[in-house]
């Protein structure tokens, strides 16, 4: 018969056991009484830890703080990167490369109300790429959405290593996708000395 | 802020408070934390990822001002040493003798676990985040986590089987 330690034990209590081996105790948990006793312990004993505890979630609560409805989510993006929105705004006019007749004022001005949104959501993107790469381990996608735009995206590093320079590097991934269409970006980001992450190289994927 | 990630905020705070309770061992603390906590949310809803989770963000803050008020505390000279139970009233000593085991001495035990063990246990023993989502509030790697948590609740079923007042309850280590 397997013998387990205590550790299993607590990741199968935990639900942290991979199937296989959760049916596979299970399975001794009925043929071994000792096995089940011990189990029994360390169950037992977190049920007495919830309970200690417990006085905390009953009865009254006490008042919370009041948050201010009236302050826009969108307005505290703006404060991520204005240059980058401005940035992506002239990348967005020079990569469109659209001449406007004189007469062509409500063309321009709808172009223009898409591109501000179109910045703010690379804005968005921008600051969740940075705030993935510093803070997420690898594997675990970060989400953004522009409600304003319907635009949405995540970023996910998936790899990271050192550089030449003793830099700290990143693969990531990018998934944005927009009314009219989803696209995937795969790039590497490397982290200068000023704590800046900068985008080395980026590969466009359908 | 919208009102309904308000709404899911303040669905919280029973949890918050008992994770709260845990840390600090009183509930007058524990409410003192929460306060606080959620006016750090409040002011900084915008750091927030929406469709990441909103509870491992909070238990978070409330993790990270615990800590920063324990390092003030102990800068000023002050004790926050958990108190034991034990050695604190005549009445806990009465009840102690009358049962093996009290839920006020279990406090006791919490309150007696280093630091990082105590945050790991409540987390996944009590409030039930999983090993990733513990360890990601606590900013640790998951064995770290893994290992914080075994070592506690194996003190722990040690404490509550033997009853026993654990000397010296795995202090020390990383």
């Amino acid at each position: 018969m397997t013998t387990y330690d205590d550790a299993t034990l607590l990741a199968y209590l935990d639900g942290e056991l991979a199937g296989a081996e959760s049916e596979a105790l299970e399975a001794d948990l009925v043929r071994d009484e000792k096995l089940a006793e011990r189990l029994q312990a360390f169950a037992g004993s977190g049920a007495l830890l919830r309970a200690a505890l417990s006085p905390a979630t009953h009865g009254h609560m006490p008042a919370l703080p009041q948050p201010d409805f009236t302050a826009r989510p969108a307005a505290s993006w703006r404060r991520f990167a204005p240059y980058a929105a401005i940035a992506a705004t002239i990348a967005l006019l020079i990569g469109a490369g659209v001449g406007f007749g004189t007469g062509d004022f409500l063309a321009r001005r709808n172009f223009e109300l898409a591109s501000e949104q179109r910045a703010r959501d690379s804005a968005l993107a921008e600051a969740t790429l940075r705030r993935a790469l510093e803070t997420q381990v690898s594997g675990t996608p970060v989400s953004w959405e522009n409600p304003d735009s319907g635009a949405s995206g995540t970023v996910k590093p998936t790899r990271t290593f050192k550089n030449h320079n003793d830099q700290f590097c990143r693969e990531y991934e990018r998934v944005e996708t927009t009314s009219a269409r989803t696209e995937t970006i795969s790039g590497i980001a490397c982290r200068s000395d000023d704590g800046q992450w900068r985008t080395r190289a980026v590969f466009y994927r359908d | 802020m919208n009102k309904d990630t308000w709404a899911a905020m303040t669905a919280l705070q029973p949890r918050l408070r008992r994770f709260a309770y845990g840390l600090t061992g009183s509930l007058d603390e524990a409410d003192d934390l929460v306060q606080a906590a959620y006016e750090r949310a409040i002011s900084r809803i915008a750091q927030w990822q929406a469709g990441t989770r909103l509870d491992s963000w909070m238990y978070r803050i409330v993790q990270t001002i615990h800590i920063n008020r324990q390092q003030a505390n102990r800068v000023r000279g002050a004790h926050l040493q958990p108190v034991d139970p034990d050695t604190l009233t005549a009445r806990d000593q009465a009840r102690a003798l009358e049962a093996s085991i009290t839920l006020a001495k279990v406090r006791g035990f919490i309150g007696r676990l280093p630091e990082e063990q105590r945050a790991a246990l409540l987390l996944v023993a009590v409030e039930g985040l999983s090993y990733r989502d513990a360890a990601e509030v606590l900013d640790l790697p998951v064995g770290t986590l893994t290992s914080r948590v075994a070592r506690a609740r194996i003190a722990l079923r040690d404490f509550v089987d033997g009853s026993t007042v654990p000397a010296a309850v795995g202090g020390g280590q990383a």
